[in-house]
């Protein structure tokens, strides 16, 4: 969790319920596509698989903390958006290290987690995002100190039930063709 | 597909699950749509609808909508969907480089990526409702590309939320393990109102590139497939977590 990347989300919803986003790692015009995030309501997240919940975390202290915001957005209409972020649970995964200076989207995926509490974010992302976009989180931490988590508390088993998840790749027989017909075309 | 509901998978069942947008939701995201630039995604200049397989299971394979930036002349990135509608579902992302970058990759980088040309050369590579005299000159281009596909949600099995470890895919090749089921292709025909087979004649001019490196399209030289495995470790941390 030393390795930390600021990352802009280009969110749409399915429903209410449910969001999919696309991680780039600049607001850009030449933004590199770094990985992508679904968002889901604490309802379907109670719904997934115990083995499940441990790619998702908790968006809680990144709402209240003030990092999770909405560039270009007024502060009043932001935090509507935020009061339901604060609920919900994302999974994340990126494919491109840019972090660790990959000019190359090389090896394989890995499962980013979140920022759960004070001391973890690097300081020096920190004041550089607040430099550039004009913000200031403990401004705005002050103004979202009324929002609530998800209704039943954070889940023990979501953000990988406090260990850090590794993706590894295992090379393996390919699975035999069934007796399907097949052309060519 | 084409006359499914909003979310719906054909049998009612609504993927992935959740209520109605609420009005208020609506306005929200309306707001941030006009006071956000959105410039990244706005970089999406093509559509390309071709097929995939999944390198653990190859008989599973998926049709696959990838809205394409090229961010120079050797590299572009893709936003991979399982159809093109408003509702569609963001299943994962590829990156395509050009051979030229390719060749320098390091060997094991390279047994993750798969090559274009039979996609092209067979037609199953499309823009959609674009004339192929438009893209001919980027469909040569495109023949002589590699692939990296990482899948994140298996909506072809009915997953109703993306669950798991993200799959590699491999793209269709002319040998019996990498053959697009027929029926696959039927149905995308009916739905565009096209031919595949029409097209693949009118490519017949496209050069084969010369030299496809035999790191990529693993599978199809080594026998060997790849899956994502997953393993709590101890985390390396500055505070304690979570």
């Amino acid at each position: 969790m030393t390795r930390q990347v600021e990352a802009h989300h280009f969110c749409g919803h399915q429903n209410e319920e449910f969001r999919q986003c696309l991680i780039y790692d600049k607001p850009d015009a030449d933004g590199r596509l770094i990985g992508l995030e679904y968002i889901i309501s604490e309802e379907l997240f109670l719904t997934l698989p115990d083995d499940e919940k441990k790619f998702w975390h908790s968006h809680l202290y990144e709402v209240k903390s003030g990092v999770l915001f909405m560039p270009g957005v007024p502060g009043p209409i932001q935090r509507q958006d935020h009061e339901k972020v604060a609920k919900t649970y994302g999974k994340v995964i990126h494919f491109w290290q840019v972090d660790r200076g990959d000019s190359l989207p090389l090896g394989i995926p890995q499962v980013m987690m979140a920022l759960t509490r004070d001391g973890q974010l690097d300081q020096n992302l920190a004041q550089d995002a607040e430099k550039r976009f004009g913000v200031s989180f403990n401004e705005e931490r002050e103004k979202r100190a009324y929002m609530e988590g998800p209704a039943h508390g954070i889940h023990p088993l979501a953000n990988a039930g406090g260990y850090g998840i590794r993706t590894v790749l295992r090379e393996v027989d390919c699975k035999p063709v069934q007796s399907v017909p097949r052309v060519f075309v | 597909m084409a006359a499914t509901t909003r979310g719906s998978h054909g049998h009612g069942e609504q993927i992935p699950p959740g209520k109605a947008m609420s009005t208020e939701q609506h306005i929200l995201d309306k707001g941030a749509e006009m006071l956000q630039s959105l410039t990244p995604v706005k970089q999406m200049n093509q559509h390309v609808c071709t097929f995939a397989l999944y390198n653990h299971d190859m008989n599973r394979q998926i049709e696959t909508h990838h809205y394409v930036t090229r961010v120079n002349q050797d590299f572009l990135q893709c936003a991979v969907y399982d159809s093109d509608h408003s509702h569609a579902r963001l299943i994962g992302v590829e990156y395509i480089v050009s051979d030229r970058i390719f060749e320098t990759l390091p060997k094991e980088e390279q047994k993750l990526w798969h090559s274009h040309a039979y996609e092209i050369k067979s037609g199953l590579w499309v823009n959609p409702r674009v004339p192929e005299m438009v893209v001919k000159k980027d469909l040569e281009n495109f023949a002589k590309t590699y692939g990296k596909f990482w899948c994140t949600w298996q909506t072809d099995r009915g997953d109703k939320l993306p669950v798991g470890a993200p799959s590699l895919m491999m793209s269709p090749q002319a040998v019996n393990l990498g053959m697009v089921k027929p029926e696959l292709i039927q149905k995308r025909d009916d739905r565009y109102n096209m031919s595949t087979d029409a097209i693949k004649r009118t490519r017949l001019e496209i050069p084969e590139p010369e030299w496809l490196n035999p790191e990529a399209d693993y599978w199809k030289q080594h026998g060997k497939c790849f899956e994502i495995h997953v393993e709590d470790v101890e985390m390396k941390k500055i505070a304690p977590f979570p």
